[in-house]
């Protein structure tokens, strides 16, 4: 078949897992092609054939990357390569990627095996947390009150003083916050990792290592949670996934 | 498949289960993780990459002091006799989610582009190899 990686065709690697795998049934990658496994010893690359041609950039590609690994893992431990990795065919696949690195995949795939990674987002209800922040500092509910009649051009500078007062404020409560949410999810998981968040609604967005085992724990601790925080943060989990959060770049 | 099916499991719970791979936001998180191997080529995205840091960096910016003014200034607990707590159960009985979404939303959106975008955009071209490297200031691993 012309569609499967030969000789010549660069292959478009997503991941490393264990030798005996078992890809799901028509699982299909970037652009559509077919995923496909070359194994070497106890390990395998995960990969797809990619034209040159095709410039690999697009969101599309992206998502296509997430979704096969996310597949993979649900099958199978799987160690998540750097998204745009390309090789320019299978035997520099193995002779760059899989004989250097096999002793050490097979190790991190056995410390990864039968866990998934979920991440927890919280955000604040953003009036509820603002609500709170002008009741507890007299001095952002003075300013508030002063700028909030006024024109906007007359208080520019007061405002810029409110916005930066608020915003500490909710950074502030923010790691109070955050403490409890890890509190109530980090003994449920084999490990964590704290995401750099870009919001200032973003109370706490956290990766965890779950064993398969805990993984209906760690969902009702999840679930109660988001029960409790109602009306004040909402509670997003995703997951399983694979475990992007907890291979290091250099492995 | 199963990621699906345990997001239906626990219906009328607080919590959002949504789907991994088919987020925006989620998708952009996972751009700078992973192994990183000698490849032939690695795809560096410079463009996202740096919207992203933007993102950031915009957080201590006069730009978002001033919308966090307004969104404050836009709070409707004006009425001075009642209490904060009866305040806020109006306000969440009130909904209008809509308009109270994230002060940053806009700057996130911009990151990856949205769903209706997508086949509109021309392909966005390989970036050379050679400038893979600015995007390793973000991993801190």
């Amino acid at each position: 078949m012309t569609e499967t990686i030969g000789e010549r065709a660069a292959c478009y690697l997503y991941g490393i897992a264990a030798a005996d795998l078992r890809l799901p049934d028509e699982l299909t990658g970037l652009a559509g092609r077919p995923v496909e496994v070359i194994p070497y010893g106890a390990v395998a690359a995960v990969v797809s054939p990619l034209d040159l041609n095709d410039p690999v950039a697009r969101r599309n590609d992206l998502i296509a990357h997430g979704r096969v690994l996310d597949a993979v893992a649900a099958a199978g431990a799987v160690i998540p390569v750097r998204f745009g990795s390309v090789l320019e065919d299978s035997s520099a696949l193995v002779s760059k990627v899989l004989e250097p690195g096999c002793q050490r995949y097979e190790e991190m795939l056995a410390e990864l095996d039968g866990q998934a990674q979920f991440v927890v987002s919280v955000r604040y209800e953003e009036e509820r947390v603002l609500s709170e922040v002008v009741a507890e500092s007299p001095q952002i509910a003075e300013l508030r009150a002063r700028t909030r009649e006024l024109p906007a051009e007359s208080t520019y500078r007061e405002r810029i003083r409110l916005g930066e007062l608020v915003a500490g404020a909710v950074e502030a409560k923010r790691d109070t916050d955050a403490r409890a949410v890890l509190a109530v999810l980090e003994p449920l998981a084999t490990a964590s990792r704290l995401r750099q968040g870009a919001g200032l609604d973003q109370l706490v967005d956290v990766a965890f290592l779950v064993e398969d085992g805990r993984r209906a724990a760690f969902d009702q601790a999840a679930e109660e949670l988001a029960a409790e925080l109602a009306g004040r943060a909402q509670v997003r989990l995703v997951g399983p996934t694979a475990p992007y959060d907890f291979v290091s770049a250099e492995g | 498949m199963t990621v699906a099916a345990s997001g239906q499991r626990r219906g009328g719970g607080y919590l959002d289960r949504p789907a991994p791979s088919s987020l925006a936001d989620v998708i952009d998180s996972i751009l700078d993780k992973g192994l990183v191997i000698d490849a032939y080529i690695r795809v560096s995205l410079v463009g996202i990459e740096l919207l992203t840091i933007d993102a950031r960096i915009v957080i201590a910016s006069v730009d978002t002091y001033l919308r966090f003014a307004e969104a404050t200034n836009r709070l409707d607990l004006y009425e001075k006799s009642k209490d904060l707590p009866e305040v806020i159960q109006d306000m969440s009985e009130g909904g209008a989610k809509g308009k109270s979404r994230g002060v940053l939303e806009g700057v996130k959106e911009t990151l990856l582009g949205d769903d209706e975008d997508e086949e509109k955009e021309p392909r966005r071209r390989r970036r050379p190899a050679e400038r893979a490297p600015a995007r390793r200031r973000r991993s801190e691993e």
